[in-house]
């Protein structure tokens, strides 16, 4: 058995459907989008979108309509997931605490039908008396909606048309009218039926029209007065209503196809068509009048307005504002301008993005600046919207000025005379000297304080008063009067010696010199001595910040030398409150009070970046639970700022992490930036509420975004990137992209500025020598205007991603696989390529080849190339060999002393070996239709053995093995299993069979696994154990993280999350369990081994009650036959520790 | 282009405010995540939806067979005094095997 947690780190992203309407309120206007199993609702207002509310549905949204029956106030919400299940949702409640209430619910399906091929159709009559859903071929199934009926019956009508593309009801209609869109072997051709709701019939055909279009494909219903259908086609528009017609045939949209529309007005005579290559188009219905006052159509008129991303879906918001909904490119809000831009023409301005990392169809796990933390970098995107995304778990400082000055030492703001009471000056300290930069809006101006002390390192500064500022120096603290500009106090050590260490919280100063330890406080305008102390060791670090509900200091904290102890001392008698020892020999080099969520904590940060950290107890001054992380490598400085009310620490160092709490538990978070030495908050007129961050060069003024746990980095490529390799020897990334180039007069043409023309460094296959496919067609007679995909390999600096250098493939040849290894004994590392060569006339690809580049100095050479007869599906590292699939085999490779790969051995029996991971000796081999089957490598033989295979007829998507006997598969119906090889089986063959053990339903099509994480892999304190970490990426958009636990936690879990999907009601009255089982057109059956994480981390956001409702009667077992409840306390405790494993 | 102007002009506006305040940070995203739905309260539905019980195809010639045949179950109604053997059904549901 093997038991999995898997949970999403990142929800999809692609949009599958959008909608305009009241929903919230009958005043309100909203936007309400759906991402698979997610709807996200937001409020149209003067300052933009609004969210409202995010819901979860237990199934993958297929359509979403809004509607409003004539005895309703507000649109209710219409949805049909892809396993037939039917909701009504109704808004209830203001916006703040939205409920969703479902009205009405079922499942449609049917036991016997033929799921059409063009997917599901449900569209609602105009005047909302009967929904219409095309689930099977011949097949009409209406759901009349009655108000007051219990039931709502959904009856299938025969329909004689069996291959229909689109549907919908018609505007105007005494009875509900369909029109729908059909195919048969004459062409396509519109028809109306008008339905009897009665009769659960239909009754007559109104009207049909044969031999439009051949590629017709949309239908759009056209309002009331005019009524009527516009038929898009892929080289006309046609307008119909039953009486008249008019066709157009605008040259503007035959390059590509449309794919949905926008209605712009309610009379509807204007559209905006959205294309496949991104192009936006108005559509008017130029109408007139007739002598009996009727309205027609005379005229459609169709323009170009400009590019946006490739919609999925658009909607019009408000004041020519629409939302642009992708599956394949970040999501937009654009505005539909009066005038045309000067320089592009185009009447679109794009007001906002919205990250989309869909499709993910490789992705890699990377740790490049080595800080233990991982980073993923995905190939998302396709076609002009192809880009690689970087992931990291972070916190983003968005960067609004740089000042350029190196070897800062210290960094404090002050008020200086501002009128505001904002900080208006930066204190700027160096090794013997110190620099005050005044700050007057966007100006930085140098000045000099009378009275500042310039000549040495300030090792403190800030305000006592508005008026007057405190400033220690190595000789002496000095209270400064801005006034009299004047020093008006100054305090010495009595030895003589300098001041080493110093704390100031601007009423009590603690400093040290040596091991003398003085307590100073300001009153009066003036430095007083109130106590001193001689301590057994050197000082290291002091830090005298209060609580939070008060100025004054009741402790101080210190570290020590030698002792390495860091000791609490009382104020103002400096006794010994607590001394803790923390072991070691590396001392203490900063060290903070800091309060999050109401506890108090001390932080102790050593030199080797290391950090203590403890609970502290206010009253009797003492440490206690102590823990410890690590933060980096370098000495760490520790510094309080505030963020939106709430306090936080940052720690400087070579790798910045912002501390702050969250559910009562401590999180460190890094920071995407390289080096911090230095920082304080700044909150001045040009900057509110930002901080100042020095490192070796400069000073950067930003602002941290929200804390937030996902930073991606956008890497647009203008072409899909497809494979993506990383090499650490040469600090580059390999990718694998596809380019669509346009057949012109003269040959291919290229369209699109991407990354393949950027490159630094060309090359082309068929410029290569080796070359030895020597019969490949180059001049293939292609279509005029006819789409062609080019391959590119291309090499990308590490950090810049700028491409070094592009090799174009030959022509027809498709990239795809791609890693990068070291073979045999040579010590260099190559970028080994798969491809495949595709000819239309052909089943499979019969040729190939495998391509090794070296990079050297930025550039990519061609190493070695090998024939093979077929399409190079994967490729793996084995051993120092080369593994490679290679249509339905799989082979390896030696590579020889001559650099050249020489087959030693193979395994046939497969239908497509489409993927392989490797572990040790043995090698998983994921197939096209027959699951995964596991093979061996004999060493003394030189051949394969088949271990073991999955005899399920899995549709394979993505595999990874998860240790020695156990494996992880995606599929086609976007299921999830685990399958086990029994190596204690009796008798060889029940060991050639492999069990699966268990299996779930995630939702999403996995294209890629990958070992790895997105978090610090230090969480030695958490006692819930989870083992190994997965990341899976997926075509909608999502990573997420699959690990494994053990069975006693399992068991708990699985009870927890029995619980919470009957605490938590299920928006549509879906089963939780009916979700999650395994669904596939083969077989369904319940979920088993997977605990789903999605829910199980919901229960920290129960209100408390719920909680304990939830955990009251959970048992744990301890040890066999030892059952032992549970409380709340150690439920919240495991959940969260299963947050941090993302 | 006068077209597009055509179009361009008076576009709908349900609300002259919508977007008249919005801070164009140069297309980056400033739109926040909505908070998550967690529904610990239960209404019941109001409307239950439910498939249909009768096989589509026995449906379908059942009322074929209804208009091919109208006479055939008028014939009683014209002879009340007439002894039937048939009793009329009193319950609703078509029901079939």
């Amino acid at each position: 058995m093997s038991y999995q947690y898997i949970v999403t780190a990142h929800k999809t992203t692609a949009v599958s459907a959008c909608a305009t309407g009241h929903f919230t309120s009958s005043k309100h206007l909203n936007l309400i989008i759906a991402k698979n199993t997610r709807l996200e609702i937001f409020l149209v207002t003067p300052e933009g979108l609004q969210a409202v509310k995010e819901i979860g549905i237990y199934g993958r949204i297929a359509v979403m309509r809004l509607f409003r029956p004539s005895y309703e106030q507000k649109d209710l919400l219409f949805i049909v997931t892809s396993r037939y299940d039917v909701m009504i949702l109704e808004a209830r409640g203001d916006p703040e605490n939205l409920e969703i209430h479902t009205k009405a619910q079922g499942n449609v399906a049917d036991k016997i039908g033929k799921v059409s091929e063009n997917g599901i159709i449900a569209v609602i009559d105009p005047e909302s008396r009967v929904i219409g859903l095309r689930l099977y071929d011949g097949l009409l199934k209406i759901i009349p909606l009655e108000k007051d009926l219990l039931e709502l019956k959904a009856v299938s009508i025969r329909i004689e048309e069996s291959d229909i593309h689109d549907l919908n009801f018609l505007h105007g209609c005494l009875n509900p009218t369909i029109i729908l869109l059909h195919q048969d072997p004459h062409g396509r051709h519109i028809k109306t039926h008008e339905i009897s709701l009665k009769e659960k019939e239909f009754i007559k055909v109104p009207w049909k029209q044969d031999y439009i279009d051949i590629d017709a494909s949309m239908i759009i219903p056209v309002p009331e007065p005019l009524c009527g259908a516009i038929i898009i086609g892929q080289e006309s528009i046609l307008y119909h209503d039953g009486a008249n017609y008019i066709s157009v045939a605008p040259p503007i949209i035959k390059h590509s196809s449309i794919v949905c529309y926008a209605k712009v007005d309610g009379a509807g005579s204007r559209y905006i068509l959205g294309d496949l290559a991104g192009h936006l188009f108005m559509l008017m219905l130029e109408k007139e009048e007739k002598m009996d006052g009727i309205f027609v159509v005379k005229d459609l008129k169709v323009e170009l307005l400009g590019e946006v991303t490739i919609p999925e879906c658009i909607t019009y918001l408000d004041n020519g504002v629409l939302y642009i909904g992708s599956r394949v490119g970040d999501s937009q809000l654009v505005k539909l301008n009066k005038g045309p831009n000067p320089e592009t023409g185009s009447y679109v301005t794009v007001m906002e993005t919205f990250t989309n990392l869909a499709p993910i169809v490789d992705m890699v796990v990377v740790d490049i600046e080595r800080q233990g933390q991982g980073q993923v970098v995905t190939c998302s995107g396709g076609f002009k919207e192809g880009s690689l995304r970087v992931i990291r778990n972070g916190i983003g400082i968005e960067e609004v000025a740089t000042i350029e000055l190196g070897g800062i030492k210290g960094m404090w703001a002050l008020n200086v005379k501002s009128e505001s009471g904002q900080d208006n000056t930066l204190v700027l300290s160096f090794v013997g000297h110190t620099r005050v930069l005044s700050l007057n809006g966007e100006e930085v101006e140098e000045i000099n304080v009378a009275g500042f002390q310039s000549e040495q390192q300030t090792m403190y500064c800030g305000n006592y008063r508005p008026d007057i500022v405190v400033q220690v120096v190595p000789s002496s603290v000095k209270l400064i009067c801005l006034k009299a500009n004047t020093v008006i106090s100054e305090w010495k050590p009595d030895t003589g010696r300098s001041v080493s260490v110093v704390a100031c919280n601007n009423q009590q100063v603690v400093c040290a010199s040596g091991s003398e330890l003085y307590y100073l406080e300001i009153c009066a305008e003036q430095v007083v001595e109130k106590k001193r102390v001689t301590l057994d060791h050197e000082v290291s670090c002091i830090d005298v910040t209060p609580l939070p509900d008060s100025n004054v200091a009741e402790y101080v904290a210190i570290g020590l030398w030698t002792d390495m102890t860091c000791r609490i001392l009382k104020l103002p008698s400096l006794e010994t409150a607590h001394t803790e020892f923390l072991g070691g020999d590396i001392i203490s080099r900063s060290i903070l009070f800091a309060s999050f969520e109401g506890i108090h904590y001390v932080l102790c940060a050593l030199g080797d970046g290391s950090m203590f950290y403890f609970n502290f107890n206010s009253t009797t001054g003492q440490l206690f639970e102590k823990k410890r992380v690590t933060l980096g490598t370098q000495p760490i400085v520790l510094r309080p700022f505030k963020s939106m009310a709430t306090t936080n620490v940052f720690a400087c160092s070579d790798r910045p992490t912002v501390i702050y709490s969250s559910n009562h538990k401590l999180v460190f978070s890094n920071v995407n930036l390289k080096e911090v030495t230095f920082m304080c908050s700044l909150n001045t007129d040009a900057y509110p509420d930002s901080l100042a961050l020095a490192n070796d060069q400069m000073v950067s003024i930003g602002t941290i975004d929200e804390i937030q746990k996902l930073h991606i980095r956008s890497v647009p490529l203008g072409e899909a990137p497809r494979r993506i390799a990383h090499q650490e020897s040469s600090q580059t990334f390999g990718v694998v992209t596809s380019r669509l180039d346009v057949q012109g007069p003269t040959g291919l043409e290229t369209v699109r500025d991407g990354a393949s023309s950027r490159a630094q460094n060309t090359s082309n296959s068929l410029n290569s020598p080796m070359n030895i496919i020597k019969n490949v067609v180059t001049n293939q007679p292609h279509d005029l205007g006819l789409e062609v995909e080019t391959y590119h390999f291309l090499l990308l600096d590490q950090q810049t991603f700028e491409v070094l250098h592009a090799h174009q493939m030959l022509p027809t040849e498709y990239c795809l696989s791609l890693i990068s290894c070291k073979l045999g004994d040579d010590p260099n590392h190559y970028y080994v390529v798969g491809t495949g060569l595709v000819a239309p006339e052909e089943s499979e690809p019969k040729q190939g080849r495998i391509l090794l580049f070296h990079v050297d100095d930025g550039k990519l050479n061609f190493v070695c190339e090998k024939e093979v007869k077929g399409a190079c599906y994967s490729l793996a590292s084995f051993n120092g060999k080369l593994l490679a699939s290679i249509n339905s085999t799989v082979r390896l490779f030696e590579w020889t002393a001559e650099k050249e790969l020489r087959l030693e051995c193979s395994h046939f029996n497969n239908i497509i070996a489409l993927y392989v991971r490797t572990k040790g000796d043995f090698i998983l081999v994921g197939d096209l239709m027959r699951a995964v089957t596991l093979l061996q490598y004999k060493m003394l033989e030189g051949s394969f053995e088949e271990i073991a295979r999955d005899y399920n007829p899995n549709w394979m998507t993505a595999i990874e093995i998860l240790d020695d006997d156990t494996f992880l598969g995606a599929e086609n119906s976007f299921n999830l299993f685990v399958c086990q090889k029994d190596s204690a089986a009796t008798n060889d063959e029940e060991r050639q069979l492999m069990q699966e053990v268990a299996q779930f339903h995630l939702g999403d099509m996995v294209n890629v696994f990958r070992h790895g994480s997105l978090v610090m892999q230090h969480l030695g304190e958490s006692t819930t154990q989870t083992f190994g970490s997965i990341l899976y990426g997926t075509v909608g958009g999502a990573i997420g993280v699959i690990t494994q636990i053990s069975h006693e936690l399992y068991d708990l879990l699985n009870q927890l999350q029995e619980r919470l999907a009957s605490t938590i009601k299920s928006v549509g009255k879906i089963d939780h369990s009916f979700w999650r089982s395994f669904n596939s057109d083969v077989k369904t059956e319940p979920s088993e081994g997977f605990i789903d994480g999605d829910l199980v981390e919901l229960f920290l956001d129960l209100p408390r009650k719920d909680m304990e409702e939830v955990v009251s009667g959970l048992q744990i077992s301890p040890s066999p036959g030892n059952k032992t409840e549970v409380t709340t306390e150690t439920i919240i405790k495991i959940v969260e520790d299963l947050t941090r494993i993302h | 282009m006068s077209v597009i102007s055509e179009f361009l002009n008076g576009l709908p506006s349900y609300d002259s405010e919508n977007f008249s305040k919005y801070a164009n940070s140069q297309g980056r995203s400033q739109t926040k995540k909505p908070p998550v739905h967690i529904p610990t309260t239960d209404s019941p539905v109001d409307q239950v939806i439910v498939p249909e019980r009768t096989n589509v195809l026995l449906r379908y010639l059942h009322q074929k067979w209804e208009k091919e045949q109208p006479g055939l179950k008028r014939n009683n109604e014209s002879d009340p005094l007439a002894f039937s053997l048939k009793r009329p059904r009193l319950d609703n549901s078509d029901e079939s095997s």
